[in-house]
């Protein structure tokens, strides 16, 4: 049985801003101009990620959400992708701060 | 006060971790009767997950540089450079997830679709096991930060 398009295209949302956040890490602490810009932006570059990815989470589920290629996505393959997802986006983290 | 604002945000996210055991379990016996329940527990595990990011991030921003130099200086500057880095980056992970819960919990039927079933199942345990690792690692970033004084 498949998700509602709603469901659906937030889990999608979810595992695009999981990965986007770690690639949004590796990028502003290896190109120090876009630091500074983040910085610029909010105050701290900390809050500006976070306001990053949060929007992005709500604005593609928004916008996954009417994709009609989203009603053919199962819970169990968006479950089983989430998983992979936030496991190597995790170990990404620790492994980019722990090789800096 | 800044000791104050300190304990806020392991103390709400502790709880948000324990609304998102309670997520899992009220999934895995989901049922028509308690659709409300694991509803209201996803909504309580993203709102006390909003309070963490709030209460952390202020005191990140406005507190956390005295310590950082102070670890830095210490015998675990490790603390910073690597756990404190991967621990304020890897929350919004956690957060994000609690934010798929209440979408998911919202507009499915988890009693009678078990690949929405398994979506939560998977989500709730996956915000259960990142927080209990940020939870340590502030623990360890509170330790280093004491024996560096």
């Amino acid at each position: 049985m498949n998700l509602s398009a709603k469901s659906a295209g937030y889990a999608l949302a979810a595992i695009v801003a999981i990965v986007g956040n770690t690639l949004l890490t590796i990028a502003k602490e290896s190109y120090e101009p876009l630091l500074q810009a983040m910085k610029a932006a909010l105050g701290h570059h900390w809050t500006t990620h976070g306001v990053v990815i949060v929007a992005s989470f709500f604005i593609l589920g928004y916008l996954f959400s009417r994709w009609p290629a989203v009603a053919r996505m199962s819970g169990t393959m968006l479950a089983i992708v989430l998983v992979i997802a936030t496991i190597l986006s995790g170990v990404g983290l620790f492994v980019f701060f722990l090789a800096k | 006060m800044d000791k104050l604002i300190l304990m806020i945000h392991p103390t709400t996210g502790l709880i948000g971790l324990l609304s998102a055991v309670w997520v899992f379990v009220e999934a895995l016996n989901a049922s028509p009767r308690n659709k409300a329940r694991l509803y209201w527990g996803s909504v309580l595990t993203a709102v006390m997950m909003i309070a963490t990011w709030i209460a952390g991030g202020y005191w990140y921003v406005n507190y956390y540089a005295v310590d950082k130099a102070l670890i830095l200086k210490g015998v675990y500057p490790l603390a910073h450079t690597i756990v404190m880095e991967t621990k304020e980056h890897a929350f919004f992970i956690t957060l994000i997830l609690s934010f798929l819960l209440v979408v998911v919990t919202r507009f499915e039927d988890v009693s009678m679709n078990r690949g929405a079933r398994l979506l939560v199942l998977t989500a709730s345990a996956l915000v259960v096991l990142s927080a209990f690792a940020i939870e340590g690692a502030g623990a360890l970033i509170a330790m280093a930060a004491r024996l560096s004084i």
